[in-house]
């Protein structure tokens, strides 16, 4: 399966999904024009990588571990209840014995977008790993 | 020739856009915009912002807070705007928007039209957030957030819970009463720095 790249945009993020190099990363700025649009080529990407994962799983007993990083300056609302599905696919992900830890990493100058963070991990009930950069 | 142009000067003006000016920086505007606020738009009145952002003398952590709920704010008159194309009794398909800095806090106010349907149902859930405290407005965010998810009614609900979260202030709006169809909409927030 071919990696996801997706170039940052003045309203979407700089997406990148490589399980080849196992970088799964996505910064910058949320607020597409097409929410459900933009986040659904991610999930789709994420629902073909799983199959993928189980598949190595069984035939190499490989078991990959992934650090999925969000350093997102802002999103908008919109943009937080697909966030919150890509944290439900890592969360099936974690339940299926993947090793996959979420990062989330803020500026220190912006408290906020930690606190954002934190609202949505805990509705999701998950666990991550807040940096501050 | 001179004449003419003697005539052209005294002219009277169609507009007094010197009183418009004049009002917009006594009142401290940094943008006000009358118009369509589609998705280009918002995206040209956003990335204004930014630029501004650096001589406004406030500190960065702020104005990126503004710059949040200013999104927020944009995105909110599109929700509840009525459309010329729908409704073809609407006054005007225009909206309003204005960005002002005073001396002890930043402005944001917004004026659409909106059906006469909606203000009860929108002013109910505008005082319900208003009377809420910041614990209970997370839990009720989560809440919306959650449904919304269900329902799959992306948008709904959600924008106004999150610019009372990160204003830390009440929300003040004002229904005018246009005709027996239609109300202008009001909503003005204030982020204090």
């Amino acid at each position: 399966m071919e990696p996801l790249y997706l170039k940052k945009t003045v309203d979407s993020p700089e997406v990148i999904l490589d399980h080849q190099k196992n970088i799964f990363r996505i910064s910058g700025e949320s607020r597409p024009e097409n929410a459900k649009l933009f986040y659904d080529v991610i999930i789709n990407w994420l629902a073909a990588y799983e199959k993928h994962l189980f598949w190595m799983k069984g035939e190499f007993e490989k078991k990959t571990s992934i650090k999925f990083e969000f350093y997102l300056e802002y999103f908008n609302s919109t943009s937080a209840k697909f966030i919150l599905d890509i944290f439900k696919f890592i969360d099936e992900m974690q339940k299926k014995d993947s090793d996959i830890v979420i990062y989330w990493y803020y500026d220190e100058i912006d408290e906020d977008i930690l606190d954002s963070g934190r609202e949505l991990l805990s509705l999701a009930n998950m666990q991550a790993v807040f940096v501050k950069k | 020739m001179i004449t003419s142009d003697l005539d052209n000067i005294n002219k009277p003006l169609s507009f007094d856009i010197h009183r418009l000016y004049a009002t917009m920086i006594e009142q401290s505007i940094i943008t006000a915009f009358l118009g369509d606020f589609d998705h280009t738009t918002i995206t040209t009145l956003l990335e204004n912002f930014k630029k501004r952002m650096s001589s406004l003398e406030t500190s960065t952590s702020i104005n990126k807070r503004v710059y949040k709920i200013m999104v927020e704010c944009l995105e909110n008159i599109g929700r509840h705007k009525v459309s010329k194309l729908i409704y073809n009794e609407v006054p005007s398909d225009s909206a309003i928007f204005l960005i002002a800095k005073k001396e002890d806090a930043f402005y944001i106010s917004t004026g659409n039209y909106i059906n006469a349907e909606q203000v009860k149902t929108l002013q109910k859930k505008i005082d319900t957030i208003n009377s809420f405290t910041k614990v209970n407005l997370k839990k009720h965010y989560k809440q919306v957030l959650a449904q919304s998810k269900q329902n799959n009614n992306v948008g709904a609900g959600i924008g106004l819970i999150d610019i009372i979260i990160k204003t830390d202030n009440p929300l003040k709006y004002r229904f005018l009463t246009i005709s027996d169809q239609y109300s202008f909409f009001i909503l003005e927030v204030t982020i204090n720095y």
